[in-house]
Formats: structure tokens, sequence, C-alpha cells
């Protein structure tokens, strides 16, 4: 039960792209288009899942000193495999698009560095979740960044032209005129750097509920001492603190002293 | 006491030291004299001063400029408000600095582009340039430049110099080469090269020269010949085409400077330009700084530096041979020179550049010294790029560049202390 809700969790919690800030190389490279993206993050997926599996097997064997150049060996080898496979089955087009880093997923710091932080020290099945669970993470975040770059950047999705909505004789969303940077580098940047700020903003926001939601029970005893310590006061005072706490604002220092402070005057009392 | 008064005392300066101080403004004795500016005055006067230019820019290009202007206004202050309210600070947009930041935005678009152009300049002005690095006051890049940067790559089609109208119906202007004075009945505007394009297509645009194929054939001696003469010729044609340009081809320097000429909607009117940039100076809130050493370095570059002469002969594809040239316009056409001098000060968006967007008070240095030297730097990068670079325009790239220097400028110009060793 603990492996399955790690790994329920891992995707978003230990996300290589916009947690764990892993492999950008290649997302900022490969996600054009989400067909490519959506290949791209199965490809390293497969290694990362078989390599992962197998790193964790003759992790007892390997001696510490040359265990980087054992993992790349490994890796190496399950990435030549995914490659001739890729080359055999997979649509012409896509192959020609990921060119170079399909051989580069080699060098790729999510799969070395799961191998490193998480095979290497647990079991092949948790490995192998865990390869699964960061995989779906890989997934989910070259998917939508290749999502977004596509759409707006080629007015295509999947490779279908988006075509203007008419309902009934009038046009409801009109021809969309794709902005070309989008595609290219800078694109690529400009929106894994605004994404990248749009979730930290959401977690921010989420552990500051969090904090505050936790904070009324603790005014309630620092209201009991008529003078609180002088950190609580420098930070607004419990009132404010009470305050922002029902707002749901972002408070997080005053809420933290004040947390420190009554915690001091409990251990006083 | 005092023995208990001294240990205390350090304490407040380790505190300073150990923790980050918030920002502080260090001022005088009281009694203090409150200036009436503020930033919605200054950023509505401002407004105010772009008037005259946008008003005429209609004259000049029809109702889609002040429908450009009007789109990008809008956009900037409804982006500025709702990520205001996003982020949970207080909205600002009646301060004006969003306005001017949509009409400075509509100003360096072409008013041939569609609709979509000055709204998602203006989008990205404030969103990404301006919001997302903190406000007004935070940013380190010009907005408006940064929207026309992000249009100019995203929309290539509607940015491109050929597609910039020359003039509208109704509007007689002289003297517009091929283009002709009298528009057929029914044509809404002509489209043509931009006066900076034409001077940048004269030096660059002599490939061709194709010697028949049987000629190289013929023997390697005989074709090198060839080459060479049809290289030579390829010069002089160039030549001729900037001194054709200079002495008539190009629009009148009159019309330069009231700003009926190709380019963006409001870079054109150079006179109604400086008009309004003249109170701003006078007011103080633009520096004379920047623009003059913006323009005093045009000015030399452009004397100084020679005009690069391309030719190719190309066969095919291939490229059999090339030749490059240098022309120093002070000495090849010495009459011609304040002419041609004066063509780069009042073409493409030089003029609205040095004005409006290099003195912005955010991007721009602080010291009258580090002004000299952006002002300097931001005249020698548009004169590098004009002459050599691939774009024909160059404002907005090199005030950008500059832009990023700005702190570096600021560091290295910091005024000494009155009493400090240096």
């Amino acid at each position: 039960m603990g492996l399955w809700k790690e790994f329920i969790q891992k995707p978003i919690q230990q996300n290589p792209v916009f947690v764990l800030v892993l492999g950008l190389c290649p997302t900022l490279a490969v996600s054009t288009s989400l067909a490519n993206g959506v290949a791209m993050a199965c490809a390293a997926t497969g290694v990362l899942i078989c390599s992962n599996v197998l790193i964790s097997l003759i992790r007892k064997f390997i001696p510490n000193q040359i265990r980087i150049a054992c993992f790349i060996v490994v890796i190496a080898g399950f990435v030549t495999m995914c490659e001739i496979i890729m080359k055999a089955l997979a649509p012409e087009a896509i192959n020609k698009a990921l060119g170079i880093f399909i051989p580069l997923i080699v060098v790729n710091c999510i799969i070395l560095g799961r191998a490193e932080a998480y095979a290497s020290q647990h079991g092949p099945l948790a490995s192998m979740l865990d390869g699964l669970g960061v995989g779906v993470g890989y997934l989910l975040s070259l998917g939508l960044i290749s999502f977004i770059r596509e759409v707006l950047g080629a007015g295509t999705l999947w490779g279908y032209r988006l075509t203007p909505v008419v309902l009934g004789g009038t046009t409801v969303i009109p021809e969309y005129t794709p902005a070309a940077v989008l595609g290219m580098a800078p694109g690529a940047f400009i929106i894994i750097g605004l994404l990248f700020g749009l979730f930290y903003w959401i977690g921010n926001r989420r552990r500051e509920a969090a904090r505050c939601a936790a904070v009324p029970a603790v005014p309630q005893v620092a209201r009991d001492f008529p003078k609180p310590p002088k950190e609580g006061a420098e930070a607004g005072g419990p009132g404010r603190g009470r305050r922002a706490a029902g707002r749901g604002a972002a408070v997080g220092p005053s809420a933290q002293v004040l947390t420190q402070g009554a915690r001091r005057a409990q251990g006083k009392g | 006491m005092s023995a208990q008064a001294e240990p205390i005392a350090p304490k407040p300066a380790a505190a300073a030291k150990t923790e980050p101080a918030p920002p502080t403004l260090v001022v005088g004795h009281w009694p203090h004299l409150r200036g009436k500016d503020s930033i919605a005055r200054i950023m509505w006067s401002v407004a105010a001063c772009l008037v005259p230019a946008a008003l005429a820019s209609g004259w000049f290009f029809g109702i889609r400029a002040y429908m450009h202007i009007g789109l990008a206004a809008a956009t900037a202050v409804v982006t500025e408000a709702a990520i205001q309210r996003l982020r949970k600070v207080p909205v600002t947009v009646s301060d004006g600095s969003a306005v001017v930041t949509g009409i400075l935005t509509a100003f360096c678009l072409p008013a041939q582009a569609g609709w979509y152009v000055p709204v998602v300049a203006s989008l990205v002005a404030v969103a990404i340039a301006k919001q997302c690095f903190g406000g007004l006051g935070a940013n380190v890049w010009n907005p408006a430049l940064i929207g026309r940067a992000f249009v100019h790559v995203a929309y290539p089609v509607d940015l491109n110099p050929s597609s910039y109208p020359v003039l509208t119906s109704g509007h007689v202007t002289a003297n517009l080469g091929t283009a002709g004075d009298a528009l057929p009945a029914g044509v809404q505007a002509i489209t043509g090269a931009s006066p900076l394009a034409q001077m940048k297509a004269a030096c660059h645009a002599v490939t061709g020269a194709t010697p028949g194929a049987n000629q190289l054939k013929a023997g390697v001696e005989a074709a090198a010949a060839d080459i060479q003469a049809a290289l030579a010729q390829a010069v002089q044609q160039a030549q001729d085409q900037i001194h054709a340009g200079l002495t008539g081809g190009l629009p009148h320097l009159g019309d330069m400077l009231m700003g009926s000429r190709g380019g963006s909607i409001g870079e054109t009117s150079a006179l109604l330009l400086a008009l309004g940039a003249v109170y701003l100076i006078a007011k103080g809130w633009v520096r004379w700084q920047i623009p003059a050493a913006y323009f005093g370095a045009v000015i030399l570059g452009a004397l100084a530096l020679p005009i690069h002469l391309a030719a190719e002969v190309t066969q095919g594809t291939a490229v059999v041979a090339s030749r490059d040239q240098y022309l120093w316009a002070a000495a090849w056409m010495p009459e011609l020179a304040w002419k041609y001098v004066a063509y780069h000060v009042l073409s493409g968006g030089l003029v609205l550049g040095a004005l409006y967007m290099a003195t912005d008070m955010v991007t721009s240095p602080l010291t009258g010294r580090g002004m000299l030297i952006f002002g300097a730097g931001c005249g020698v990068l548009t004169i590098l790029i004009r002459l050599y670079g691939g774009y024909p325009e160059a404002v907005c790239y090199s005030i950008l560049l500059m832009n990023t220097t700005v702190a570096l400028i600021d560091r290295y110009t910091l005024p000494r202390i009155f009493g400090h060793e240096k």
C-alpha cells in the first residue's frame, strides 16, 4: 500500500521537469509538437523503467566508486534497443524530428538521476514503479508543453490543422494565426518559464493555505498571554495573523513567527 | 549605566549585517519640500506628448492606425488590471503606465499588420515583460520593445518591412520613387519598402549577374574574367542605386521630417515626436543625455563607418564568387554625406526610440554619466546593425541589448560619496 501511494503521488510531487528540474534539454528541443513530445516521453519512460529495474537488481554488485559508469553502460544498452525499436516501428516523421535526442537519452539526467537517487537503493519492484511514476510525470509535463507550443506556435494539434469554428453561419472562433516564435527556441524558454512560475505560484498558494488552516488554534493560546514575545509583536500580533488566516491571504512569515512565539509561550507555561 | 549600554550598542549593526534589510530610501533632515510629480502625472504627460504623433498616424496610414493604438492600449490596461488582481496587489491602471506601454507598443507596429498583432504585442509587453518581473519599476527591459520583438519573430509576415504602408489614398506625397504620386481610384494603400529597407536593399540585393553556363565551360580563365566583370558591374550598380536614392529615389527629407513615409505607425513623424519630447525634457522627466548621446553616436557612426556593398555571382543556387567593397559616405560623395546622415537619423524608429523608448525611467541608468554611456551604446549598436547586420531596423534590439547592461552601468557610474575615498 505504501508503495502504491508513493507511486500515485510521484508524477506530480517528483515531476522531473517542474519539480526536479531535470532533462530540460530534450524537453526544450523536442516539444515542438504533441506527437514528438509524447514519442520522446514514451521512449525515455521505457528506458527509465528498464534501466531502473536492472540497476536495482545488480545494485549490490556494483562497486561504489564506478557506479556512475555502470549506470551509463546499462542505460546505453537500453537506449540502443529503444533506438532500434523506434527506427523499426515509429513513423518516419517522428524519427526524423527526434533525431539525435533518442541516442542522447543515454545522458538524460532524469534517467541517471533516478538510477542514482532511487534504483541503487531500492528493490526492483519499487524501482519499476518509480520509473513508471517519474515517466508518467515526464509524459504529463512534456505533453503539456508540447500541446501549448503546437497549438499556439503552429496552429495544429497532433498534426491536424485547427479550423475556425462556425456556428449557424457566424464565425465563433476566427481563423488562428500561429505565432511562429513559440515553435522556435525562444518560445520554448518562454513557455517553460511561464509554466514554472505558474506551478510555483499554485504550489505556494497551496502551502500558504495549508499553513493558514493550521494557524487558528494557535492565536487562542497566544491570546491567553497579555504580553506576547517580541517576535510575535513585530510580525503584527495575533490579531493580524487571525484576520489573515480567515482571508486565506499570504501571511506566511507572520504566521510562522506566531507559531514559534506561541510554542515558546506554551513551553513557559 | 554606561557599562550596560555598551554591549547593547553594537547589536543593531550586527543585526543589520546578518539580516537582509528591506530597501530603504535615505533622505536628509526635514523639513522637506513635496514635489507635485507622481507616477500618474508623469505617465499621463507622456501619453499626452504622444497624442500629436498618434493623431498624425491616422492621417498617414489611415483608420487602421487608430484601431491599432486603441487595441494595444485597451489590451495593456485589461491585462495589467487582470494580473494585478491575480497577484493581489493594488490595481494601478489609473496611473497611465499601462496606457503609455500600449500606445508605444502600437507605435512600433506597421498599420498593415493584422488586428491580433497589436493585441499580442501589448499582452506580451504587459504580462511577460512587466508583470512577470514584478510590475512597474521592476522590469529589466522596455515592455513595449519586448512586445515588438516578440511579434517581430512571431508574425514575420505581418512585420515584413516591405509590407509597410507608404501612403494612403487622399494623402498626396511627392517623390516616392516608383510608387508615384497619384493613387488610382479604389486603391486603399500602396505598400513598399521603408526608406531604411530601401537603403539596405541597395547594398545587399546585388546578387545575380549570372554568367551563362556555356561561358563558364569555355575556359577557367575566361570565366574568371567574366565573373570579375560581373562583380564589378554589380558593385557599380549598387553604388549607383544608393546615389540615386539619396538624390531622389528616397522620400523627401521634408517628408521624412513630417512623417509621410513608410514605417511603423508612430515612428514616422519626427517633428511631432520631438515636440512632445521637448516638453518632457523641459519638465526634467526625460533627461537630455540619452537622446543626445544616442543621436550623436548614430551621426558619428554613419560618418565614420563604411557602407558595405556585397556582390555575388551565383550559378543556380551556388555562389560562384563574391566581392565585398567598403565605401565611406563622406569620402565617396562629400556633397551628399549630410543627406545620408540625415536619412540615418530620420528613418526607422530612431527618433521614437531615442526620445521615448531609451529614455524610459525604469530601464535607463540613474546618473548623467551612465545615461551618456547608455545612449552612446544604443547608438553604436543601432548603426552597426543597420550597416552590417541582417535587419534593416535596429533600434528595437539595440535598446533592448543596452537595457540589459543598465545595472552594470549604474554600478560603475555610482557617484562618489562626498568625503569618502574612492
